[in-house]
């Protein structure tokens, strides 16, 4: 798919692309290759579950879908955690309200990503728009 | 496309896919069509599915409340892995679902 970018060395990748959510498979796929081809001690379950809902939350709420805006990710590998950052190119959200949400109703279908990624031992952190995150979690 | 099965009034069906948001709007109209067929219970084959994602989970609830407006049914979710079924745990749904 045109426009999608990759690029990575020993201790760290970046992949920008188009927002569309067959790119988010896209990006998932590459990132989970690169953590599993550097031996990182971690569930790539736990890993890939986190890193989708992440980028399906910036290419669904923070791009609303435009393909024409982009979505930026990376992750780096430090000598005991990971850090993901995400950007959308979207205006952002109160973030801090969102996380402070009681949980959704177990007929709610929405609202769950956000407040997924802290039981899988991930921190988040989003600047002051609330368009990029950062999630850290320890890996040893 | 999904491997559906239909025997003595159950549906299974079988997505053999991740159930991911690139792929719910595909399934969400295979699920509805077995509803709207007059179906009352469903189980969903999870061989071959290593992934559910947020919008995935979605969806299964918005089965399961269509089920439940059309005078009411049954979801049962079969062969999950370990890991899914630790994530339904730690969505406090574990116990909105028949999960086997």
């Amino acid at each position: 798919m045109e426009d999608f970018i990759c690029s990575e060395n020993n201790r760290s990748i970046s992949c920008n692309f188009p927002s569309t959510l067959a790119n988010v498979d896209r990006a998932v796929d590459t990132i989970k290759d690169f953590l599993l081809s550097r031996h990182v001690s971690f569930s790539p379950f736990e890993l890939v579950f986190v890193l989708r809902e992440a980028l399906n939350n910036a290419v669904i709420h923070g791009n609303e879908k435009n393909s024409s805006l982009k979505v930026a990710c990376s992750l780096h590998l430090e000598h005991d955690s990971l850090t993901i950052i995400v950007t959308d190119q979207g205006k952002g959200f109160d973030w801090q309200r969102q996380l402070l949400k009681t949980p959704v109703s177990s007929s709610t279908t929405s609202g769950r990503g956000l407040n997924s990624m802290e039981p899988y031992g991930f921190t988040l952190r989003f600047n002051a728009a609330g368009n990029t995150l950062y999630l850290t979690k320890k890996i040893r | 496309m999904s491997h559906i099965e239909r025997k003595n009034g159950v549906v299974t069906m079988k997505p053999g896919i991740d159930i991911v948001a690139s792929q719910c709007a595909n399934l969400k109209q295979e699920f509805l069509d077995i509803i709207n067929s007059g179906e009352k219970k469903i189980v969903i084959d999870f061989s071959g599915t290593e992934m559910i994602d947020s919008s995935g989970i979605g969806l299964l609830i918005s089965i399961r409340n269509s089920l439940a407006n059309n005078g009411g049914g049954e979801i049962e979710l079969l062969n999950l892995s370990e890991d899914l079924k630790q994530l339904f745990k730690v969505m406090k749904l574990d116990n909105h679902f028949r999960i086997s």
